[in-house]
C-alpha cells in the first residue's frame, strides 16, 4: 500500500506526461548588491585571491515566483 | 553589505540525521496555487532563496522516530518555516518585488533600523551570521511564514542545508515568533 507521507506517492497508476513550460521572473541584482557581494566574497576568503574556487554566499537573491504550465496526457 | 566581524548567532555548520528547528536551508519552495483547466495543469510557486525551520525540535525528534513505527501518532503534516530576506533588500523595501509586492523602506541608520538589527523590533528577527558561513545578513519577517510538506523538505535536506542555529539562538528565534504569533490587536 503506497504511503502519503513518501515523496513518490502517487493516487493514480495511470501514466502522467507533461509538456511543460516555466516562466519565472527575471532575477535582477541591484548594483548595490551585487557590489557588496563581491565585498562579501573578499571577506570571506580573507582578502586573497582565489582560484579556480570562489566561495558562494546564500540569501543574496530575492523570493522569486516560478509558473509551471503543462498539458496532461493520460493514457 | 559586507560579512560583519559582530555576528549575533552561533551556528553548526554540520547536518543532523534529521531536520532540525534553527535548520537553514536553500531554496526552499513555497506552492501558491496548483490548478487544472480542460487538461492544462499550471502551477504556481514561490522560491525563497533562504528558509530557517520554526517547527519544534522535540515534534521533529518523534516525527523522525515515529517512520518506522506501526503506530504513527506523533507523525507530522508540515513543517513550519520562516523565509529569510536579505537585510539590505529589506532595508530597501525591495525584498519581495520579484513578486510583485513592494514594501516600505526602514533607514538602517536611523532608529527604525537600529531597533530592528538589535531584535528590538517585534516582527522582525535580525540574523547576521558569522564569518565562516556563507549567509548574507538576513531578517525573518514574522509575519511571513508557510508550511512545507516533511517529504519536501527531507528530500532536499541533503543538497540545500547550509547551517543551524545553535540551541540558544533557535530559542531565541522560536520565544520571540510565538510572542509575536500571540500577540493581541487591541483597538486603538
Amino acid at each position: 500500500m503506497s504511503d502519503p507521507f513518501k515523496s513518490d506517492y502517487v493516487v493514480s497508476t495511470q501514466p502522467i506526461t507533461t509538456s511543460q513550460t516555466v516562466t519565472t521572473t527575471p532575477q535582477l541584482e541591484a548594483p548595490a548588491v551585487a557590489k557588496s557581494l563581491s565585498t562579501s566574497v573578499t571577506a570571506l576568503t580573507g582578502g586573497a585571491q582565489v582560484f579556480g574556487f570562489e566561495p558562494r554566499l546564500y540569501g543574496t537573491g530575492k523570493p522569486r515566483r516560478i509558473v509551471i504550465r503543462g498539458k496532461i496526457a493520460i493514457g | 553589505m559586507e560579512k560583519s566581524q559582530l555576528a549575533n548567532v552561533a551556528v553548526k555548520r554540520t547536518r543532523n540525521t534529521r531536520i532540525c528547528q534553527g535548520d537553514v536551508f536553500r531554496d526552499v519552495e513555497c506552492i501558491e496555487y496548483v490548478s487544472e483547466k480542460r487538461g492544462i495543469i499550471e502551477v504556481s510557486k514561490i522560491v525563497f532563496p533562504v528558509a530557517l525551520v520554526l517547527t519544534q525540535d522535540c515534534d521533529l525528534e518523534q516525527e523522525s522516530g515515529s517512520r518506522l513505527k506501526a503506530m504513527r501518532s506523533n507523525t507530522l503534516l508540515s513543517v513550519l518555516v520562516a523565509p529569510l530576506y536579505n537585510a539590505e533588500h529589506v532595508f530597501q523595501g525591495e525584498h519581495l518585488v520579484d513578486i510583485g509586492i513592494k514594501a516600505e523602506t526602514i533607514n538602517k541608520r536611523r532608529s527604525p533600523g537600529e531597533y530592528l538589527v538589535k531584535n528590538d523590533r517585534p516582527r522582525y528577527h535580525y540574523l547576521d551570521f558569522p564569518e565562516n558561513t556563507p549567509v548574507a545578513a538576513s531578517i525573518a519577517d514574522f509575519k511571513h511564514y508557510f508550511s512545507v510538506h516533511v517529504s519536501y523538505l527531507e528530500s532536499i535536506r541533503r543538497t540545500n542545508f547550509v547551517c543551524r542555529l545553535s540551541d540558544l539562538f533557535r530559542e531565541d528565534v522560536s520565544q520571540r515568533f510565538a510572542a509575536y504569533l500571540g500577540r493581541i490587536g487591541l483597538p486603538t
